[in-house]
């Protein structure tokens, strides 16, 4: 350790780290590459802005936002067209998958998704965040949080059918 | 019937714990970050007006003219033992922006929606994207950067004065809104106190049309 910043940021990625990866495995429809490096890219900026986090009045809002913003900046830059050079060929590309036949069902419906649309589906149904929360998340307005939720279940419905009484 | 929240769970995957390795690796990576941050903001708070002022300095000038060489101070900059004096503004305020005060003797030389460039009247180097031996403001997007620097009032507002490292320029940054800086920057030898640039900013006020660089 070299500065409290450091410290503190270090006991923070310790803490956090595995849940943001989750949050951005969903967020990158299932991709656990792109979700590392939506990790990745977030803790950057967060280190960089450690005053501002630690000033925050809500922080697990502000790495929400920050996770979000980073999705969207490197959805536009084609992130998810780069091509990942790789020292061997993997023996089991099922090996970097989650779940079975009905998740990978699920993946296929988020991957077809906008990246804040399925962002704000994520948000209100995975952490039961409430439309004020989810608007904070994305930067828009509550409005556009329940217009791009009904959206995203209705595509999601399309693909996997009746998912759940709990969303209506 | 499985729920659409058991799903999304099962597709995050488990809660598995960082090595060492991942922690230290993303601390390393901050460092970085961090660093280029600094070393970009000291040279005028974003990659835009780094590459101007790294063209200003190399050239003098910048803009749809071809560039002229000239020496590194600037031709228009005045001697460092005058102190500049701070009076009324009088003229006509830019758009984008009203100033209280100005330099005794300078104008402003040119305004648009990215930026006002204050000079000496009659300055050789009329050009308004050219900084050295003026006092530029800027908008700048709030990106998460936090400057680092002396803590400086500026009338009711606090801001942070930041060095350049080469000592070519101090930046005043104050916080204008949720998503962005004004930045107030004053080329060295112009004979401006730390109160005379926190005076002068006090009394810059910047309106909603005024555009914030990226960076």
């Amino acid at each position: 350790m070299t500065s409290e910043r450091d410290a503190q940021f270090h006991s923070f990625v310790v803490a956090h780290r595995a849940a943001m990866v989750r949050t951005a495995t969903l967020l990158t429809a299932g991709d656990q590459h792109l979700a590392e490096d939506l990790v990745q890219s977030t803790l950057t900026k967060l280190y960089v802005a450690w005053p501002a986090f630690r000033r925050a009045a809500n922080p697990d809002g502000y790495v929400r936002r920050t996770l979000v913003n980073v999705l969207t900046d490197e959805h536009r830059r084609g992130w998810r067209r780069r091509e990942r050079p790789v020292a061997v060929l993997p023996d089991e590309p099922a090996a970097e998958t989650v779940g079975g036949e009905l998740t990978e069902g699920l993946r296929a419906a988020l991957r077809d998704l906008p990246p804040r649309m399925r962002a704000a589906l994520v948000f209100r149904y995975v952490y039961d965040l409430d439309v004020a929360a989810t608007a904070d998340a994305l930067g828009c307005s509550e409005g556009t949080v329940k217009s791009q939720t009904a959206r995203a279940l209705d595509r999601v419905r399309a693909v996997l059918g009746p998912v759940s009484s709990v969303l209506a | 019937m499985t729920t659409l929240h058991d799903q999304l769970n099962e597709l995050a995957g488990p809660l598995t714990q960082p090595s060492p390795e991942q922690v230290d690796a993303d601390v390393a990576r901050g460092r970085r970050a961090l660093r280029r941050r600094r070393a970009l903001q000291a040279t005028g708070g974003s990659a835009v007006a780094a590459a101007v002022l790294a063209a200003a300095l190399t050239y003098g000038t910048v803009g749809s003219n071809p560039p002229v060489p000239s020496t590194a101070a600037g031709s228009s900059a005045p001697a460092a033992t005058t102190p500049l004096r701070l009076v009324a503004f009088q003229g006509e305020q830019p758009e984008g922006y009203t100033l209280d005060t100005i330099p005794d003797g300078w104008e402003i030389q040119g305004v648009n929606a990215y930026r006002l460039t204050l000079a000496p009247i009659g300055a050789s180097d009329q050009e308004p994207d050219s900084f050295a031996g003026k006092i530029v403001v800027m908008l700048q997007s709030d990106e998460g950067f936090v400057p680092e620097g002396t803590t400086v009032r500026a009338g009711d507002r606090s801001g942070v004065l930041v060095d350049s490292p080469d000592g070519l320029a101090r930046t005043l940054w104050i916080k204008h809104s949720a998503d962005a800086w004004v930045l107030v920057q004053v080329w060295s030898g112009l004979g401006m106190s730390v109160d005379d640039i926190a005076d002068l900013a006090a009394g810059i006020h910047v309106h909603a049309d005024a555009q914030p660089g990226h960076g």
